[in-house]
C-alpha cells in the first residue's frame, strides 16, 4: 500500500526508534537510486537510516571483459554492432565504442530493431548486445525467436544478461557486507514475481521490499522496511502490487528458461557470482557470438584507481574514491558507474555530493 | 534501464502494437503481454510490454515523468532516454 508522505516520514521515525542501532538499507536498482536522489529522498531520511546503492545498473555490472571482446568484434568489417545507448560510453581496457570513434555500431532501442538491423543488412552480421537485468532479457530471447523464424543466419547476440537474485544472495554472502534489508527493482520484479526473494529471506533473514519509482512508493517501501526490522519479522512484501505478482511474468519466465541458462558469470566488481549470469542454451549456440567467433572470455582489468567494485557492493559512497569529482565525472567517466545515468557515482556526481546522507 | 513507462496500446495487430504515453506514439511488442488487447494500458521496457497496469498507476506515473521532464530541468536522468521504452 503507497502511503502519504508525512505517514511515511512519521513511521519510520517510530520505527527507527524502536530499531535504535543505525540501519542500512540497499536500493538494488539503479532507477531507484536515480529517483532517490531526484525526490531529494536521503535529505529526509531519519539520521539512523543510511541507503546503499547496490549493483542494479546493468551497464555498470557488465565486465570489463565484455566490453574488451566488443572491442574485438569491431575490428572484424563483416560486423555491425546493436546496442542499447548506455553501452556505447563504457570503457574497455582500450577506450570505449564511443572514444574510439567505432562507426560500426548502431544504436537501438529494442531487441527487436537489431533483428530489423540484420533483415536490412544482410551482407553484415549483426551481433547484438544483450545486456540487462530479467526486465530486458526476456526480450532478447523474443529477438532470437524472431530470428529463428525469418532463418536469419546474419544475427546473433554477445550475451551479458544478469539475475537480481544471486547478486543479493553474493552480496549478503560476502564477509564484509552491511546490508539490513533490500529495497527490491518494481520492474524487475514484474517478471520474476515478489516470490522471487523469498529465498534471500528464508536464507539471510533480511527484509526484501519491492516497490515502484514514484517517491512516494518508494517511501512507503522504505517505511515497510522500518517496520519489518522494528518487529524482527523479515519477509517479502511489495508496495507495488497493482503490477507485481507473486508468480510474476509466466510468459517472459518460460521464454528465458526455453533459451538461456544460468552460469557462474563475471560481475565488474563482484567477480564470478554463482547462477548470476544468462547464456544461451547450448542448442541456440549460432545466435552466440562467442561461440560463433570462437572468442574467449577472459577477465578485465579493472580501471587502476577506480572503486566501482565497493561502490557496487555498497561498501562505500562514490565520494569516498579519489576520483569522484576530480578526475572522474560524467562528461570524462573513469569507471562505468560514472558512465551510466543510472550509475551510483553518477547519480551522485549529478544530485547527492553537497547532501549525502549523514552516516 | 530497468524502468517501464506505461502507455496505452493504440493499434494492435498480431503482437505488433503502437503504444501512447503522454501524446508520443511508437511501435512496440506485445509478445510478453499475450492477454492484452486494444485500448489496454501496459508497462513498456525496451520495446516490449511487461504487464498491464491500471488506469490510475499509469497516471501517476505519467505525472512524474512530466515533472522530470519540463524543460527548467535540463539535467540528464536515468529517465532520459524515455519515453521510447527505457531501452537503455
Ligand atoms: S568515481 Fe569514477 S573512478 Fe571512482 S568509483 Fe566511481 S566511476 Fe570509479
Amino acid at each position: 500500500m503507497t502511503l502519504d508522505l508525512q505517514t511515511a516520514f512519521a513511521r519510520m521515525n517510530e520505527y527507527c526508534g524502536k530499531i535504535g542501532r543505525p540501519i542500512q538499507v540497499m536500493e538494488v536498482c539503479g532507477t531507484h537510486t536515480v529517483s532517490i536522489f531526484r525526490g531529494g529522498i536521503r535529505t529526509l531520511l531519519p539520521t539512523a537510516f543510511k541507503l546503499l546503492s547496490g549493483p542494479g545498473c546493468p551497464v555498470c555490472v557488465t565486465d570489463q571483459s565484455y566490453i574488451d571482446v566488443v572491442l574485438k568484434l569491431v575490428q572484424r568489417p563483416d560486423i555491425l554492432i546493436a546496442t542499447y545507448g548506455d553501452m556505447i560510453r563504457v570503457p574497455g581496457s582500450a577506450g570505449s565504442l564511443e572514444t574510439l570513434g567505432i562507426r560500426s555500431v548502431q544504436v537501438v532501442v529494442s531487441s527487436d530493431d537489431a533483428v530489423q538491423l540484420a533483415r536490412k543488412n544482410p551482407k553484415k552480421i549483426v551481433v547484438f548486445l544483450a545486456v540487462g537485468f530479467e526486465t530486458t532479457a526476456p526480450a532478447t530471447a523474443v529477438a532470437i525467436a524472431e530470428a529463428e523464424r525469418l532463418e536469419l543466419d546474419n544475427f546473433c547476440i554477445l550475451c551479458g544478461h544478469k539475475l537480481v537474485v544471486p547478486a543479493m544472495n553474493a552480496l549478503l554472502g560476502g564477509m564484509n557486507h552491511r546490508i539490513d534489508a533490500f529495497l527490491c527493482p518494481g520492474h524487475v520484479s514484474v517478471i520474476i514475481g515478489s516470490d522471487a526473494y523469498r529465498p534471500v529471506v528464508e536464507r539471510f533473514g533480511v527484509p526484501c521490499v519491492v516497490a515502484g519509482f514514484e517517491p512516494l512508493q518508494i517511501l512507503s517501501g522504505l517505511a515497510e522496511i522500518c517496520q519489518q526490522l522494528a518487529d524482527k519479522r523479515p519477509r517479502v512484501a511489495s508496495v507495488y502490487q497493482a503490477v507485481v505478482t507473486p508468480q510474476g511474468n509466466r510468459t517472459a519466465q518460460n521464454l528465458l528458461t526455453q533459451y538461456f541458462e544460468p552460469y557462474d558469470g563475471l560481475w565488474r566488481g563482484l567477480g564470478r557470482i554463482s547462477m548470476g549470469s544468462l547464456r544461451l542454451r547450448s542448442e541456440f549456440r549460432e545466435y552466440d557470438a562467442m561461440a560463433r567467433f570462437g572468442i574467449e572470455e577472459v577477465p578485465g582489468k579493472e580501471m587502476p584507481g577506480c572503486r566501482c567494485g565497493q561502490v557496487l557492493c555498497g561498501l562505500i559512497d562514490p565520494p569516498e574514491c579519489a576520483m569522484f569529482a576530480k578526475v572522474c565525472n560524467p562528461d570524462t567517466p573513469i569507471g562505468p558507474c560514472m558512465v551510466s545515468s543510472e550509475g551510483a557515482c553518477s547519480a551522485w556526481y549529478k544530485y547527492g555530493h553537497s547532501r549525502s546522507n549523514p552516516s | 534501464m530497468c524502468l517501464a513507462i506505461p502507455a496505452r496500446i493504440v493499434q494492435l495487430d498480431g503482437d505488433h502494437a503502437i503504444a501512447d504515453a503522454m501524446g508520443n506514439r511508437w511501435p512496440i511488442r506485445t509478445t510478453l503481454t499475450p492477454e492484452v488487447r486494444l485500448g489496454d494500458l501496459v508497462l513498456v521496457h525496451a520495446g516490449y510490454s511487461i504487464s498491464t497496469v491500471e488506469e490510475e498507476e499509469a497516471k501517476e506515473t505519467w505525472e512524474l515523468l512530466k515533472q522530470i521532464q519540463t524543460p527548467a530541468d535540463k539535467i540528464p536522468s536515468g529517465f532520459e532516454d524515455l519515453p521510447m521504452g527505457g531501452g537503455a
